[in-house]
């Protein structure tokens, strides 16, 4: 009798939760946000720059996306998975201190970056608006080429550097 | 186990003024009950009713509310207590790179930063979708509700069953002591005179207007060609970047900003492309260029209207 009413309670649960559509778990990322954050990586250089090769991939949490990360970037494999765009958006933050520590990063250029965040999250976003799935890496980065014109090397660089730490952790 | 906030509960005695509580649902579309499908909002609606039974304060009720709604009603001192239900999610902060916190409303408004302002006469405000606690919490660490002395914030850090957490917050607000006369806060600040002419054939949605991450105010949705100003204040600069205002809106109705202040006599420019193009989706970044030093003495102001 407990089990039963411990399955229609569950049941209960599910159907009165709060509906899936923007009700989310963990990291996720839309593949055009790959696209874009793998668009700066490779004019960086960076080791992450094959995530601007991955084309359509979604992640339900930060570790299957740096696995993601770090398959595509070692093996330049095609991911295929469906995406949710109702996710909170994939944004750069202010970094602090220990962050900038432990990722390498000058102090001057952790100000720099920081006080420009909110510019470099607006190129992003523009970025992202433009780009379809079938937009050639090419010219993501060349949206990007353009963009960072606006911006300082330092904010470029540091935004570079936490990219490919996301890539180099699971190394 | 229950998380919610306790920011502080003052000991007090009588309620001087009419309150009111209001409901706020901002969750579109239909959920299923066993097979049957039915309006959200309704259901959300009838729980709440049905547990407000014995609370003898009016209820208010907004459906499909938006961030106009919510930022009204946050500086409304005729409100005593809030609940807000909506979708939401938060996000770990562990690398500089992160999906965004968001609180979001049925016009995709991601309004959580128009709780960082909350009228010192409310007295309990439920934020009620998945995983608010922890926005809710960075606010109050932030000092957003210093001047809040008898609030008490209810958020969960999980994802929740919002009929059950209606039930929970309601339960909660029964338990409150009275209320005690709020007080009305001065703040020190420099002022600034933004305003938005609505360009749009169709009109202009509500936009929120930032200083890189505080919330500052929101100018309402209005019609073709309205003029809307607003006079806000910013605390003293200690570089530029302190004066970087961001227009958020929904949709791509920023319309034609300006801003103008006494204190700073340089420039705010909109971050732009070489053909002067404002760079931005649903979003403009306006940057301020000149002296930092103010050139005028700095005011005391009310942030919020009182009684």
């Amino acid at each position: 009798m407990k089990s039963i009413l411990s399955a229609l309670l569950s049941v209960s649960i599910f159907f009165t939760t709060m509906p899936q559509a923007q009700a989310l778990v963990g990291v996720i990322i839309s593949n055009k946000t790959v696209k874009t954050i793998g668009g700066l990586s490779t004019l960086a250089g960076a080791s992450g720059m094959a995530l601007g090769f991955l084309g359509t991939v979604s992640f339900g949490n930060s570790i299957t996306f740096l696995a993601f990360s770090l398959f595509g970037a070692t093996t330049g494999l095609i991911g295929l998975v469906i995406l949710d765009e109702k996710s909170g958006e994939l944004k750069f933050s202010q970094l602090s201190l220990e962050q900038a520590q432990k990722l390498g990063i000058d102090q001057d250029d952790a100000q720099i970056f920081n006080n420009e965040v909110e510019e470099l999250n607006l190129l992003k976003d523009e970025i992202e608006a433009k780009i379809t799935d079938n937009t050639l890496n090419e010219e993501v980065v060349d949206h990007w080429r353009e963009g960072l014109k606006y911006l300082s090397p330092e904010t470029f660089s540091v935004a570079a550097k936490i990219i490919d730490s996301m890539v180099q952790i699971k190394k | 186990m229950i998380q919610f906030l306790i920011l502080s509960v003052l000991f007090t005695t009588q309620v001087f003024a009419e309150k009111q509580v209001t409901l706020l649902v901002s969750v579109s579309g239909n959920s299923r009950v066993l097979f049957q499908t039915k309006d959200t909002t309704k259901r959300l609606v009838d729980q709440f009713r049905r547990h407000y039974k014995g609370i003898t304060l009016p209820l208010k009720i907004i459906g499909n509310a938006n961030q106009e709604d919510l930022h009204r009603e946050l500086m409304n001192s005729e409100n005593e207590a809030i609940f807000w239900v909506s979708h939401a999610n938060s996000f770990n902060k562990d690398d500089a790179l992160g999906n965004e916190d968001t609180i979001i409303d049925t016009d995709g408004n991601n309004v959580k930063d128009v709780f960082q302002k909350i009228h010192p006469s409310l007295r309990f405000v439920a934020v009620l979708g998945c995983r608010t606690a922890p926005i809710m919490d960075e606010f109050k660490q932030r000092g957003y509700y210093k001047e809040n002395d008898q609030l008490l914030i209810y958020a969960r850090a999980k994802k929740i069953n919002g009929k059950k957490e209606i039930k929970n917050a309601i339960n909660i607000f029964k338990k409150l002591p009275s209320s005690k006369p709020s007080f009305c806060p001065q703040r020190e600040g420099y002022s600034l005179t933004i305003s938005r002419k609505i360009d749009h054939k169709q009109g202009g949605s509500s936009i929120k207007i930032m200083n890189r991450d505080k919330f500052l105010g929101l100018f309402p949705s209005g019609a073709p060609g309205e003029i809307q100003e607003m006079n806000l204040y910013v605390p003293q600069p200690k570089n530029v970047h302190d004066l970087k205002l961001i227009i958020d809106s929904v949709s791509d109705s920023l319309d034609q900003i300006t801003i103008q202040s006494e204190a700073f006599s340089g420039e705010w420019k909109v971050f732009s492309d070489a053909n002067g193009r404002p760079l931005g989706v649903n979003q403009r970044i306006y940057r301020y260029s000149g002296p930092v030093a103010p050139t005028t003495s700095s005011e005391f102001y009310p942030p919020y209207q009182c009684e």
